[in-house]
């Protein structure tokens, strides 16, 4: 199983209308209550300038939180779930949040769950490949440069 | 997965309107039973008016856990929150904080909860600002000991504080403008 702190990371590389339609059978089995008041928003990057080492924005981004509870009412029990993802959706949080919350407690459902979870593993792990691969390209191999220079003080 | 109506900004839009109203007309009554889907007057009307950046003061436990989590508001001593709810029918047993010379807007908003408005009970007769001659309102549930503290908070004016009285289903304002009486029976 992928650790719980990438579960956010992984899931948001699966496309919404795919996680939406997970959710929405959880939602059908299990009541879900807002622990805090679900939020979207911009957050501010602030950044510390290296010369005179004061503080200044960078840019902004969206960001969306929310913190619900999974009530399994024909077992009576409870299960928590979180979600801080940079996306402009509430809700979309919310369903995130669903997500976590079934992983965490394995209730029935959570299999599908767990099977996106996978695929967006998946996805994030080619898409660091892919960025590694640009990341060498862009590579300056200075070793050309000193043997270069080795060449100049032969002579 | 829904959320009770007083979370949302276009309830809070709407209860912001009337609480607007409640203050330019002190004294007056404003049901907004309408919008808030079964929740009581003063938690919708602190639902507007709190977030983050405010603290709060609950000297009489009104709140559970869940509802300060929803509001996000710092806990703080009352006679350092900027807002404070109260259960009228208590005794005030404390100094709210009521601004100073260069920031009196910064004096608390006291939100007390009454029993009825405008029913029955004792007789407050307001004047002043937004208040054409006078205006009685009636109300149950408020000890009378939070009209003679509101008289001694208010007597340094501009600084001082106000008032958001509340029921399950009504609210009215006393801004610290207006001056109250309680009518003899």
């Amino acid at each position: 199983m992928i650790d719980r702190h990438l579960w956010v990371h992984a899931l948001s590389a699966i496309p919404e209308y795919d996680l939406k339609s997970a959710t929405d059978k959880a939602k059908s089995i299990y009541t879900v209550r807002h622990l805090t008041l679900p939020e979207e928003g911009l957050g501010l990057l602030k950044m510390k300038d290296g010369a005179l080492g004061e503080h200044y924005y960078l840019g902004e981004f969206p960001v969306a939180s929310a913190h619900i509870e999974l009530i399994d009412e024909k077992r009576n029990r409870t299960v928590e779930g979180g979600a801080h993802v940079m996306h402009d959706s509430a809700d979309y949080a919310a369903d995130l949040a669903v997500c976590d919350a079934l992983l965490t407690a394995r209730w029935p459902g959570w299999e599908d769950v767990a099977r996106l979870l996978e695929v967006g593993m998946q996805k994030r792990r080619e898409k660091e490949q892919r960025r590694k691969s640009m990341l060498a390209r862009t590579r300056v191999n200075f070793d050309l440069l000193s043997e270069v220079k080795e060449e100049h003080d032969d002579n | 997965m829904t959320i009770d109506a007083i979370w949302t900004p276009e309830t809070q839009q709407r209860v912001f309107h009337r609480l607007l109203n409640a203050m330019a007309r002190p004294a007056t009554l404003w049901d907004i039973s309408d919008i808030i889907g079964g929740e009581p007057s003063w938690k919708a009307a602190l639902a507007t008016l709190i977030d983050g950046s405010v603290n709060l003061s609950d000297p009489n436990n009104m709140l559970d856990d869940r509802s300060w989590k929803f509001f996000q508001a710092a806990a703080a001593s009352p006679d350092k929150a900027g807002y404070i709810v109260a259960d009228g029918t208590s005794q005030p047993k404390f100094e709210p904080f009521s601004g100073s010379l260069e920031s009196p807007e910064n004096g608390a908003t006291i939100i007390l909860c009454v029993s009825r408005l405008g029913e029955s009970g004792p007789c407050l007769t307001c004047s002043g600002p937004g208040i054409e001659d006078t205006y009685d309102l009636v109300l149950s549930g408020l000890s009378a000991q939070w009209i003679e503290k509101r008289g001694q908070w208010n007597k340094n004016f501009p600084l001082g504080v106000d008032f958001i009285l509340a029921d399950d289903r009504r609210i009215a304002a006393l801004p610290r403008t207006t001056r109250v009486k309680i009518k003899e029976a």
